[in-house]
């Protein structure tokens, strides 16, 4: 699965270790959800949007190439 | 992982499984001492058996780490003992053949000093992750 956290983290000029706090995870939870090697279960993905402020699909998009989600 | 993230992080790791682990390594080698140097008796039967009380330590510290962590780190918990379990069975069911072709018979116990290495180097790596 695609995300852009990396994107809307430095749009609100967070460490990484700062949206890891606010999601009460590790930084390296964050570090793999933003490197794409961990894919949120739902209701941290929904987690994520309600800090974000934005629909959950516009942060996390189906990865049409990985073969893990044909 | 900057200064202080990384001795927070040490001085978990410590509590719930590295002190667990250093114990288990000084009983480890008493229990071999005996083994081969003491008499049949009370002090050797204490100092054999001792490896199991931070055995179970470790394993326990485990536990109580996969508890505390959240679900990247629990997944990646379960990989690491998977992952360890699988290489443990692996040794196991190569060594039954090769001992067959006349390599000594080793205490079972012998076995987990291949699974624990696996262990640690995948938390290890975990750990890294965030450097």
């Amino acid at each position: 699965m695609k995300n852009n956290l990396p994107e809307l983290r430095a749009e609100r000029g967070w460490t990484q270790a700062e949206l890891a706090a606010k999601l009460g995870v590790s930084r390296q939870t964050v570090i793999a959800i933003e490197t794409e090697r961990y894919d949120p279960s739902l209701p941290l993905a929904f987690l994520i949007a309600e800090i974000f402020r934005r629909p959950v699909e516009s942060i996390f998009s189906r990865d049409k190439t990985s073969r893990k989600n044909t | 992982m900057d200064t202080t993230e990384r001795k927070q992080f040490f001085d978990m790791w410590m509590r719930l499984f590295g002190w667990w682990f250093m114990f288990y390594l000084v009983t480890y080698g008493a229990a071999m001492w005996a083994l081969v140097a003491l008499p049949a008796g009370p002090l050797r039967s204490c100092l054999v058996l001792s490896p199991i009380v931070p055995g179970l330590g470790m394993i326990l510290g485990t536990v109580q780490a996969y508890r505390r962590s959240d679900e990247f780190v629990q997944r990646e918990i379960l990989l690491a003992a998977a992952l360890a379990a699988l290489v443990t069975a692996v040794w196991t069911l190569v060594y039954a053949y090769v001992e067959a072709l006349g390599l000594p018979h080793l205490n079972v116990g012998f076995v987990h000093t291949f699974g624990w290495p696996v262990f640690i180097w995948r938390m290890v790596r975990l750990v890294r992750l965030g450097a």
